[in-house]
């Protein structure tokens, strides 16, 4: 290429980029408002009167009804649910932290590798198991430990069902970490569990924070299950509520978009706070693994 | 050091498996292993007693309609919805490297992710119902105007749209993350030797976010035979069972109608088919990473 | 790394305080002194049980309640077979009498009523239907209808007069008033929910209850006997009859839900839709002074065959795994009582299956009471317990090919499959039914 041409060439290229700029805002903007219109939507039905909501839902509000919030408020007993959910989720990741950081450590460090090897694949094996699977034997499993109606019980089914890819996720992590530390430690003649719990588990805050976020969402918007375990009213999650919101007050498109706003916001408040967090933790669970 | 020695069994260290070990296999491992042993009966999922009818339940549904309509749905969502969100997901990715606002668009794509899928559907069924319907008649679409959802020939795509717009932000993030790990300079190299563009991508992107690629396939497939909560609040399977997938159908084979042994046997199914797709696609996509480097 | 421990750590300590606080679920309440009752409802009657229990709680303050909704029968039955393979049964329920109910008193799911007294006071009826093995499983709380319910006001402006004694009285009237509607100016009068399970089979079963039942009574324990099929002439008419109201029905009737129906009837758009009585409750919680109207079947080509279609509708029962019998009981009563079914109808502007009430019946319902109280039509049964377990979807997946498209013989060939498949599978229940019949 000689030096005239290769000036030209740049010059087309810099005026392709600049109009490819542009383009591309173009469409990422338009993109946006595809992604926000059912939100924009659906706000718009939650503060119309009965009436409005019903005949003309898709146009913009004529009059603002925020008392809608307070009545879906009151009919979901939203205290109620947002606590169950609450500690569900926030039991359920702590548990699943606390027994697969455990397992993950000793699968990826025992020197015994064969044997861990195993039981690792035989982990791993577990998340190709769809629930649907295990539908009819869990039910009745659950039914038969008595942990049916119960928030522990739902807990404790989660210690069980997310094992697997926190343990692929936490074996994955541990075996990138430089070894040297640990030897150090072993030869100082600290015990395991010490050494877990001051060395190995503040270098496992990465992939920590990464397990939490991922079975943190499931767990927050799991609903087949729930619906078929918990059938007090005083047990609902967030899920449940949306489900049976819709089914008793679905036809009242005012109740229930204020009730589908209600229950949307703790986990988008959750994602704009932690949002840094929550990509990168996605980002990196899925890399790593 | 005597290695002998540190390689041999430690109970001390096994009991850290131990509670991992316990809580999966009682809620996975049992529960597999029993749904199993149930598509081996014709359970109906209430009564004390059941017959042990070997592979009938299996025989029966290879040439039951009623189970392989759904079957098909499941694969063609799976399939459908796969090529969107990667697509979408990769597209999304590449055109935000160089736009201003970057982050704030990448916030918002992902934003729907978020979300429970049972909320999405409802919301969207709504939107299906009023607004698109009120802008294809604008437009003059039919199809849109007489609501979608309502199309036997649509009701499927309409959830794979729905799941790509819920999922897609997912995609994206991943696709991002691969590729950060591209060389601008390569780019630029090549470039200048005059390649072009989509052999700059071929050459120089790709086997750099193959491994993005490879994870994402898998997922993406894995979770479209896993869906459900979308589409029974998007559709609940209608019109007729134009969109009913699979899991729709173990769950009401199991409860509604009663026959818990051949849901446990479609159950199998749904399990070997994913087992399946997961070995075929990491030996696939392996072979190319290794083709490429 | 400190901050992810010290995070941990007041993480776990919320998690202690949190436990004791919700600790597990199923001791809650269970401190003796107040007991709750778990009630799994249909949600159309939520709002009635609700209103009687808040009643009923001023004299049992020691009582709670823990109404469960769900939004069809399908979704009740799904979720009832769940609760029995879980051992979560509720204390009561409340649902559509039907087959199923049945199958839970013969499985023992159910406290039979017998010995309550309860039943004395309801109206007479075709008390079959809520029997099993010579005992009562279910309390009928109203009498359900199934009918035509349209805007008056529409109909009015159109130019017809409709009162106790001016209804179409056979199809070619109907047609009429159809027609008299379209020269009006309203393109498509009837409105259909082809999402909705219920509306898209409403015209179906209304037209098996008031023609097919008519021509022969005991048509589906023939069908079961394989003397009739569903792609036979007598059902394939069916479709004959609902193709010539097709062009009275808007083209996008698939993609409507029940709200589309009650958008397009309150608004006048399509004044006519097909469903049970209490869809009335339901447009007055969005039109509370719209002139609506509840009109009788008229599908038959004979005025002389018309009939109503009435029957018990929906029941509350009593599950026999109850730890609180008594209080089940004593709440039942009260919702049997004078006041408690006056409570309960006047909150779902239903017609009460009650002895004695004193319910303001809604306007809605004038043209039907007239006719009940003064036998004006002969009565057609709904038989609804006549049905195998999950017909009802089958014949909601036929009717929207239908819409769809699909030519009546095709949709009829895979009714009959699906329905010998639902025999195949319930081989017990269709000897029972045989067996217990009593011909008509």
């Amino acid at each position: 290429m000689t030096s005239i041409d290769y000036q030209k060439y740049n010059k087309r290229m810099k005026m392709f980029k600049v109009g490819r700029k542009a383009g591309v805002q173009i469409v990422m903007t338009l993109l946006a408002i595809v992604i926000l219109y059912p939100f924009v939507m659906a706000l718009g039905v939650s503060v119309k009167s009965p009436m409005e909501a019903l005949l003309s839902p898709e146009t913009f509000p004529t009059e603002f009804h925020f008392e809608n919030y307070a009545e879906a408020w009151e009919i979901m007993d939203y205290p109620t649910i947002f606590l169950n959910t609450t500690f569900i989720t926030v039991a359920g990741v702590l548990g699943i932290v606390f027994i697969t950081g455990l397992a993950g450590y000793v699968i990826a460090w025992s020197r015994c590798k064969r044997f861990y090897n195993f039981i690792y694949v035989f982990f791993l094996c577990g998340m190709m198991v769809p629930f649907y699977t295990a539908l009819v034997p869990l039910v009745k499993l659950m039914s038969d430990l008595h942990l049916t109606n119960s928030r522990l019980g739902m807990v404790i089914y989660y210690w069980g069902r997310n094992v697997p890819m926190a343990v692929f996720l936490y074996v994955g992590f541990i075996r990138g970490i430089s070894g040297e530390i640990m030897e150090a430690a072993e030869i100082d003649g600290a015990n395991r569990w010490s050494i877990y719990w001051r060395i190995m588990f503040p270098l496992m805050k990465p992939i920590t924070s990464t397990i939490l976020i991922l079975d943190g969402m499931s767990l927050w918007n799991d609903f087949l299950f729930p619906r078929m375990m918990l059938t007090k009213s005083a047990l609902r999650t967030i899920s449940l509520s949306q489900y049976y919101f819709t089914g008793e007050l679905g036809t009242q498109y005012h109740l229930a978009f204020s009730a589908y706003i209600l229950t949307m916001l703790p986990i988008m408040i959750a994602y704009f706070c932690l949002q840094k967090y929550i990509i990168k933790g996605v980002a990196s669970g899925a890399v790593k693994g | 050091m005597d290695l002998s020695k540190r390689n041999r069994f430690s109970f001390s260290e096994f009991l850290f498996v131990v509670p991992a070990l316990v809580f999966y296999l009682v809620f996975v491992v049992y529960p597999l292993l029993g749904g199993i042993f149930y598509s081996l009966t014709d359970w109906n999922g209430i009564s004390p007693g059941f017959n042990f009818i070997g592979l009938d339940n299996y025989i029966n549904l290879a040439h039951d309609e009623y189970v392989l309509g759904p079957l098909w749905n499941s694969v063609i969502f799976a399939f459908v919805s796969m090529i969107l969100l990667n697509v979408f997901g990769l597209l999304f990715a590449v055109g935000l490297d160089n736009v201003a606002g970057k982050s704030f668009y990448r916030a918002l794509f992902y934003l729907p992710s978020v979300l429970g899928s049972l909320i999405v559907g409802y919301i969207f069924s709504f939107l299906f119902t009023v607004p698109f319907s009120e802008f294809g008649k604008m437009i003059g679409w039919e199809a849109l105007a007489n609501n979608a959802l309502g199309d036997p020939d649509l009701a499927l795509a309409m959830g794979c749209f729905v799941a790509t717009w819920k999922g897609v932000g997912w995609y994206m993030v991943i696709y991002i993350a691969g590729l950060q790990n591209v060389d601008r300079s390569l780019h630029e190299a090549a470039i200048i030797d005059g390649a072009s563009a989509w052999k700059r991508f071929w050459s120089v992107t790709f086997p750099l976010i193959a491994p993005a690629f490879t994870i994402n396939m898998i997922l993406s497939v894995e979770r479209a035979f896993k869906e459900y909560d979308l589409m029974f609040s998007l559709t609940g399977g209608g019109p007729g069972r134009a969109s009913e997938l699979l899991s729709m159908t173990i769950y009401n084979e199991s409860f509604t109608n009663k026959r818990a042994g051949y849901g446990s046997a479609l159950g199998v199914i749904l399990f070997l088919i994913i087992v399946a797709v997961t070995l075929i696609q990491l030996a696939m996509l392996r072979r190319r990473e290794n083709d490429i480097n | 790394m400190k901050s992810v421990l010290k995070m941990f750590v007041s993480l776990l300590v919320i998690l202690l305080i949190a436990v004791p606080v919700f600790a597990n679920g199923s001791t809650e309440g269970g401190n003796g002194d107040t007991k709750t009752i778990t009630f799994l409802s249909l949600s159309t009657q939520g709002n009635g049980i609700k209103a009687a229990f808040e009643e009923y709680q001023k004299t049992h303050p020691d009582v709670e309640l823990d109404l469960v909704p769900c939004t069809t029968v399908t979704d009740f039955e799904t979720v009832m077979t769940g609760y029995i393979a879980a051992g979560t049964l509720p204390d009561m329920y409340l649902t559509q009498i039907g087959a199923v109910q049945q199958e839970y008193a013969a499985n023992g799911y159910v406290r039979m009523l017998g010995d309550t007294g309860v039943m004395e006071n309801v109206v007479p009826g075709d008390s079959e239907t809520i029997m099993y093995n010579g005992d009562y499983f279910t309390f009928p709380l109203i009498t359900e209808g199934v009918a035509i319910t349209v805007n008056n006001e529409v109909i009015k402006e159109a130019g017809i007069v409709l009162d106790e004694t001016h209804y179409p009285r056979c199809f070619s009237e109907f047609l009429e008033m159809l027609d008299q509607l379209v020269a009006a100016g309203i393109q498509y009068p009837i409105a259909i929910a082809g999402k909705d399970a219920s509306s898209v089979t409403s015209f179906a079963f209304q037209y098996i209850y008031q023609v097919i039942y008519g021509k022969d009574p005991n048509w589906y324990a023939n069908l079961l006997r394989g003397e009739h099929t569903w792609n036979d002439e007598l059902y394939l008419d069916m479709f004959e009859k609902y193709g010539q109201l097709k062009p009275y029905i808007s083209p996008n009737c698939l993609g409507m839900d029940q709200n589309g129906v009650y958008r397009a009837v309150i608004s006048g758009e399509s004044p006519i839709m097909f469903g049970a009585l209490n869809v009335v409750a339901s447009i007055r919680q969005i039109a509370p002074d719209l002139d609506v109207l509840c009109l009788p079947s008229c599908f038959t080509d004979d005025p002389a065959d018309q009939t109503i279609i009435l029957g018990y509708g929906d029941g509350v029962s009593i599950c026999s795994t109850t730890d609180i019998p008594d209080v089940c009981i004593d709440f039942l009563k009260y919702l049997a009582s004078d006041e408690g079914s006056t409570i309960y109808g006047n909150a779902t502007q239903s017609i009460l299956a009650t002895k004695e009430n004193h319910v303001n019946s809604d306007p809605a319902n004038d043209i039907v009471t007239y006719i009940m109280q003064n036998e004006t039509l002969p009565v057609s049964p709904m038989y609804s317990r006549q049905w195998i377990p999950g017909v009802k979807e089958v014949m909601k997946t036929a009717q929207q090919n239908w819409f769809a498209g699909a030519d009546a013989q095709t949709v009829c060939d895979e009714i009959q499959a699906q329905h010998d498949r639902l025999v195949a599978a319930n081989p017990d229940w269709v000897k029972n039914f045989l067996d217990t019949y009593t011909e008509k």
